[in-house]
């Protein structure tokens, strides 16, 4: 008895592994099997009418395994599944399954918390994740973006650390081209449920010093509390003049200092005439032309970025979608937009927290100096406990 | 007994005292010298920020002279000792841990002259220069942070110094053993750094010698 | 009588060339106890371990009545001690050097100290490296006698020293220890040196103590005797036997040097059928050397 169970067991188990490695082989056992749940008529009829029936089945099995087939091939590698979550249909490698099926819902919720827009939750397309990580759209649909996407999976698990905790969007691009590299290539795109991914307090403080040590007199002028300076510095608006409205003759010549000696912006005796005998005009000639080849802005995307989460942070409630949604003119206004306040409004707050982020002193630490004083007295009291001192 | 050892100690270190309370002044001090020259705003094409970089060069130099002076006190506190193998030290009536005291505390004594030499040269520089207004000046910080340093120094090669020889034989023999791993990790392509973890140890918190390490910035934002 | 110094059962070992095994000291209060022994015997490293400089592995010491080390501080306030090599940062003034050691003796008497350094003709201003080596030997004992220590430990202060400044030294020594009932243990190879001033004396020879006695047993009982037609063994003499040897020379019999000689133990000799010839007294160089000689050939010996 004990034996028959152990060769049922054998059998049962290599069955498994065979149909674990040949799913086709399930399906076709299992469509069969719905197929012919009403054999037990066949009991009542003729052989004639039970050949026709068997006849008819077998072709209707045919029909389904070669639509299923079809099915497959259209699918693709066996390994890719697909994960629906309201209007979200994610294409995702087998791997990654279960951890998306449970992260999907999660994600869209937090979505959906931010965006408050029926017209972006239509905008979703599907988006197809391949199992080395990161996203690409689809070989079928190339315009996937603009929408929203998932770009990692939500946090599952409070208690065990799963990594990979984000829920991103990717920005809807309703800028213009020099707009969009006014923000970068970084999208600011990391909306989390508690803006976790924002640098916040360490970014203010990187633009504290890049104020503080500007190399634009428009940037200085914005670090001293001028804020028709920080608007100008932020560029809401094109510079008509960039090489006067940002810099002064001496900010100029530093920067055509540090430029080096031209190549194919200028003559060698403008340059000379610049940097050595410090004239202005040949400085300003050879500045506009070093203009045209690449700008020197006065604060990087970091400060722009931060303005953009500064208006988030204002306009409370659907501020995120009004960021992907708007259309404006200028960034002033889509900052505007954003904050659902005067831009001016959104650029004193922001410099507040600039000048309230100054970086503490490197000079002396409270963990270097406590540090050392602990050492000095650790060292001492073993200098006393050398063997030849102790008595 | 105190006032005894302090004034050994003085007779030993005079000498290299001299010429560290000047360094010590003049440091600080020439490190914004190149401020006032006329013209630096102009030439310099870094504006501020190259300020501060030139600033914070002058780092090397300020913990370079801190562990310089730590070293020359810690080694002329025992000078006297040692050229008599300890013998006269050991045959006093005062308790070797408190001689040794004495000896540490008029080290840090002496060390005090050109810690406050320091200070008042970093006060004078500042005073001498003019600021940008977004610039902040840390004279008193650095100061400490120079005090403090070379007090660690000092307390370091003062320990070394108390010990016997054995003991710096024990020391030399871990750092040879370092370098001696380093060798051979480095030769089997090992992709392994024994010296350069020690030394990150040592020299990051809570090291004891991160004072030594960072920016010794005098002006700052 | 009780004992200024005492050890028990001490032992020290430096490296396996040198061990002192088994040190049983036993120095009277007030005496002037001269420790004798050739070059490398142990006797620095025993004064080193009375003064703690050096830690023995077992026994006990005690020194004016205080446990060493754990009462070190106390014994050293109360004991002078002249090394064998100058200790004494040597880059300091004479003057300085007084200070600096008055600083930390409580006993410390100015006074003496000028009286000692005017009697030995030193000059305050005079840096101590400049000194000659008679004129360090002295000052080091201006330092050692000016504290006014109840114990004097020196280690062969005499060493290298012209016969004046000996003389000049141990003189100022004997003053004090008259003046003040002070006890001496003073080391030294030189034994004419420590027969002239010592009532004590300990030799030691190879970390081990061969002989501890009054000057006066050790002198007075040690002869030469030649002896002819003596039997391999005698048994039970009346006089501890420190070597026997063939006579050399054209004279008969053999030379017996013994400790504790009188003139009535002759008869020992007859009784033996041997015949005693001579009796010469030994000094004791001699007597010191005959004893060396005989605990390194591992001769029967005793102590008190």
């Amino acid at each position: 008895m004990s034996e028959f169970a152990a060769r049922t067991a054998g059998c049962l188990s290599r069955g498994a592994a065979a149909v674990k490695a040949q799913p086709i082989i399930l399906m076709t056992g299992l469509v069969m099997a719905l197929l012919l749940q009403p054999a037990h008529r066949l009991e009542s009829q003729s052989t004639a009418e039970y050949q026709v029936r068997v006849d008819s089945l077998r072709v209707e099995w045919e029909r389904k395994r070669d639509a299923f087939i079809e099915l497959a091939r259209e699918l693709g590698p066996a390994r890719i599944d697909t994960i629906r979550t309201g209007p979200f249909t994610v294409l995702v490698d087998e791997p990654l399954v279960e951890l998306m099926s449970q992260a999907a819902p999660i994600a869209w919720d937090a979505l959906r918390a931010e965006l408050h827009s029926d017209s972006m939750l239509a905008a979703i397309k599907p988006v197809y994740f391949p199992s080395g990580g990161g996203s690409r759209t689809t070989e079928r649909s190339e315009d996937v973006f603009p929408g929203p996407w998932i770009s990692e999976t939500a946090n599952l698990d409070e208690v065990v650390d799963r990594v990979i905790l984000t829920v991103g969007a990717e920005l809807r691009l309703m800028l213009d081209e020099p707009s969009r590299l006014w923000l970068s290539a970084n999208p600011l795109a990391r909306v989390v449920a508690e803006r976790r991914d924002w640098p916040g307090a360490a970014s203010f403080r990187w633009i504290y010093v890049e104020l503080a040590t500007s190399g634009s007199a428009v940037g200085r002028r914005c670090f001293d509390g001028h804020l028709p300076a920080c608007r100008s510095a932020l560029e809401l608006e094109p510079a008509s003049d960039p090489a006067t409205e940002w810099y002064d003759a001496l900010d100029r010549r530093r920067l055509i200092v540090r430029g080096g000696v031209p190549r194919g912006l200028g003559t060698i005796e403008e340059w000379r005439s610049c940097t050595e005998a410090g004239d202005d005009i040949a400085c300003e000639t050879l500045f506009r032309a070093r203009l045209e080849g690449s700008v020197t802005h006065p604060v990087s995307t970091v400060a722009h970025q931060a303005l953009v989460e500064t208006a988030l942070q204002m306009g409370g409630v659907g501020a995120y979608g009004r960021l992907v949604l708007t259309e404006a003119p200028t960034i002033a206004d889509w900052i505007a937009a954003v904050a659902r306040a005067p831009a001016d409004s959104v650029i004193e707050v922001w410099y507040s927290d600039v000048i309230a982020a100054r970086p503490d002193p490197t000079t002396l630490t409270a963990a270097t100096g406590w540090g050392a004083f602990v050492w000095i007295i650790v060292l001492a009291a073993v200098a006393t406990r050398s063997t030849r001192w102790r008595s | 007994m105190f006032r005894v050892i302090l004034q050994s100690h003085w007779n030993w270190s005079k000498l290299l005292l001299g010429p560290g309370v000047v360094a010590a002044f003049a440091l600080p001090i020439l490190s914004v010298q190149q401020i006032n020259e006329p013209g630096y705003a102009d030439w310099s094409p870094w504006g501020t920020a190259g300020l501060l970089r030139d600033v914070e060069s002058w780092g090397i130099w300020y913990a370079a002279l801190a562990a310089g002076l730590g070293l020359a006190i810690a080694t002329s506190a025992w000078g006297s000792d040692h050229r008599g193998g300890h013998v006269y030290a050991l045959s006093l009536p005062v308790e070797r841990w408190r001689y040794v005291l004495f000896r540490y505390a008029s080290g840090a004594v002496l060390l005090g002259v050109p810690i406050l030499s320091f200070w008042l040269g970093a006060l004078l520089a500042i005073a001498s220069i003019d600021l940008p207004d977004s610039l902040h000046a840390y004279p008193t910080e650095l100061a400490v942070r120079f005090a403090l340093a070379s007090l660690v120094a000092f307390t370091v090669f003062f320990a070394i110094s108390a010990g016997t020889m054995r003991t710096a034989g024990y020391i030399l023999a871990v750092i040879g053993g370092l370098l001696v791993a380093q060798l051979l990790l480095a030769t089997a392509g090992a992709g392994v750094d024994p010296l350069e973890y020690v030394v990150d140890r040592l020299t990051s918190w809570p090291g004891p010698f991160e004072v030594f390490t960072g920016r010794w910035m005098l002006i700052d934002v | 009588m009780s004992n200024a110094i005492e050890t028990r059962g001490l032992e020290y070992r430096i490296g396996r060339s040198f061990e002192i095994r088994d040190l049983a000291l036993n120095v009277p209060e007030g005496s002037i106890y001269g420790f004798l022994g050739p070059n490398g015997a142990g006797k620095t490293t025993t004064i080193q371990l009375l003064l703690a400089m050096r830690r023995a592995r077992a026994g006990s010491i005690t020194v004016l009545g205080k446990r060493v080390p754990q009462e070190i501080t106390a014994v050293l306030s109360r004991t002078g001690y002249v090394p064998e090599r100058p200790h004494v940062d040597p880059s300091l003034k004479i003057d300085e050097a007084l200070r600096f050691h008055a600083a930390f003796y409580r006993s410390w008497d100015d006074k003496e100290g000028e009286r000692l350094l005017a009697q030995f003709d030193l000059d305050r201003s005079r840096r101590i490296k400049r000194l000659s080596k008679g004129e360090t030997g002295k000052f080091l004992m201006v330092l050692a006698l000016a504290q006014r220590p109840d114990l004097l430990l020196l280690d062969e202060p005499t060493d290298g020293l012209d016969p004046v400044v000996r003389r000049e030294v141990m003189t100022a020594v004997v003053d004090y220890v008259s003046q003040r009932g002070a006890t001496v243990f003073i080391s030294s190879h030189l034994v004419h040196e420590v027969e002239r001033m010592c009532n004590w004396i300990g030799v030691m020879d190879k970390g081990r103590l061969v002989s501890e006695m009054t000057t006066d047993s050790f002198k007075s009982g040690i002869k030469r005797l030649r002896v002819t037609g003596a039997p391999q063994s005698m048994a039970d003499p009346p006089f501890v036997l420190l070597s026997r040897q063939p006579s050399e020379g054209v004279i008969e019999g053999e030379l017996w040097v013994v400790r504790g000689w009188q003139a009535p133990m002759r008869d020992y000799f007859e009784s033996a059928g041997a015949r005693l010839t001579e009796v010469t007294d030994l000094d004791l160089e001699d007597g010191f050397v005959e004893l060396l000689r005989t605990s390194r050939s591992r001769q029967p010996l005793e102590g008190r």
